[in-house]
């Protein structure tokens, strides 16, 4: 690689690692339910990747590869931290908004604490799906598993949250019917 | 065949995140055209998913901490450097995107369980600032407008935009602003509907007023729309 190009891929290295930022705080948001804890295990992420920017050969594998270091952080931070913790820690409230309807952030309530319910490994896989959308074959290749076990681990996740939402789904369509042309 | 093989939670699930090959995919659909049942377990999965999606769209911030400047400068020098040179080398790279030509085909294809007669109605759902997406939406919006108007049956189609894709709907902003004004005029049921949380959000944003293109819907909440559409039986699919 010439120096010149060796310092453009530097660039857009830094430029993608900035922009997969809140994608992976979404991911880590959804496995911790703790802002303060997610904002770390990005930040974690964020620098071994610094550091361990020349293992990536192909920018384009970048948020896969990006989400497969922030699986091992959060798997670090469990096998050392986890016995500290307690659900009610978790923080389910969105920053304070009056602006943002009473409703919405009320089923976001209960979206995330469905989600934080979910057995560990459901929440990872789904998480991954559907927030960080990384392929099947991706996120096998990610947590070391095989392709059938991210659908199962996925279809359980869906189902159970289907039956806990089924209840919200109702409740929108109540609130709707008094919406105002 | 009349029995259409049994398709599980695993294989729909696979079908809604486009993990399906394309043979399977047919399949699935196919096996939707004649199973009501499956067709309103598609619409659960999807609402689940989007659903999520939604949740942590906005995931709250961690308090505030010291700016980390290290890696933004160091960023910041390289781009001063290098910005013109990449941009002509990555800019490319944006307009790869795989076509969900299933999904639109699915739309096209789908009897919706509860009208069972000649009316369909479709929910086009953009949520990212896409060009492709956008255009690939009012290519299909057109083709399906078209298509039930030489066969003088009934659609709806309404496009509904939310988060980034609002952009498509914004009389400031949007590179598809004479586009749409034609399938308005040309078509009475067709709707473009913008997300008034995410209106919302982009006006507090900007510190301005953001206009919609004329002729645009708000409604106040998209999801709520997605599920209010899903029970009235419209088909809904997620660019």
């Amino acid at each position: 690689m010439n120096p010149l190009a060796a310092l453009c891929r530097s660039h857009e290295f830094r430029r993608q690692l900035e922009e997969g930022r809140p994608r992976l705080y979404r991911i880590a948001y959804a496995w911790t339910h703790n802002a303060a804890l997610a904002d770390d295990l990005v930040q974690q992420t964020m620098e071994r990747a610094l550091r361990k920017s020349r293992h990536l050969q192909d920018l384009r594998a970048m948020p896969a590869w990006l989400a497969a270091i922030l699986t091992n952080c959060w798997r670090d931070h469990l096998r050392t931290q986890r016995p500290m913790e307690d659900i009610a820690d978790y923080d389910f409230e969105a920053d304070a908004d009056p602006a943002v309807e009473h409703e919405r952030l009320d089923r976001q309530t209960r979206v995330r604490r469905a989600v934080a319910n979910l057995p560990d490994a459901q929440r990872e896989v789904l998480s991954l799906v559907d927030l960080g959308e990384h392929s099947y074959a991706e996120v096998a290749r990610m947590l070391h598993i095989p392709i059938g076990t991210v659908m199962s681990r996925l279809s359980r996740a869906r189902a159970a949250l289907a039956v806990v939402l089924a209840g919200t789904v109702h409740e929108s369509n109540t609130v709707n019917l008094r919406r105002i042309k | 065949m009349n029995h259409p093989q049994h398709i599980d939670d695993t294989r729909l699930n696979a079908f809604i995140d486009g993990a399906l090959s394309d043979e399977d995919a047919e399949q699935v659909m196919a096996a939707l055209q004649s199973d009501a049942q499956l067709g309103k377990r598609l619409c659960q999965l999807s609402l689940v998913r989007e659903m999520v999606r939604q949740s942590y769209r906005e995931p709250p911030k961690p308090a505030s901490k010291p700016p980390r400047g290290r890696l933004r400068h160091r960023a910041a020098a390289a781009v001063l450097i290098v910005t013109g040179v990449c941009a002509g080398w990555f800019g490319n790279e944006a307009l790869t995107w795989r076509q969900p030509d299933t999904l639109i085909d699915l739309a096209r294809l789908i009897h919706v369980p509860n009208a069972g007669r000649d009316s369909v109605k479709v929910m086009l759902h953009v949520s990212t600032n896409d060009e492709g997406k956008m255009k690939t939406v009012l290519d299909e919006t057109e083709k399906l407008l078209g298509y039930y108007e030489r066969e003088l049956k009934q659609i709806n189609v309404e496009v509904l935009t939310n988060g980034a894709g609002l952009n498509m709907l914004r009389a400031d902003a949007s590179p598809f602003a004479a586009r749409i004004r034609d399938l308005q005029q040309r078509y009475e049921n067709v709707r473009f509907v913008a997300c008034k949380i995410a209106l919302d959000k982009l006006q507090k944003e900007l510190g301005r007023d953001v206009p919609l293109l004329p002729g645009s819907d708000l409604t106040p909440s998209s999801l709520d729309e997605i599920i209010r559409r899903q029970k009235d039986g419209w088909v809904y699919v997620q660019i």
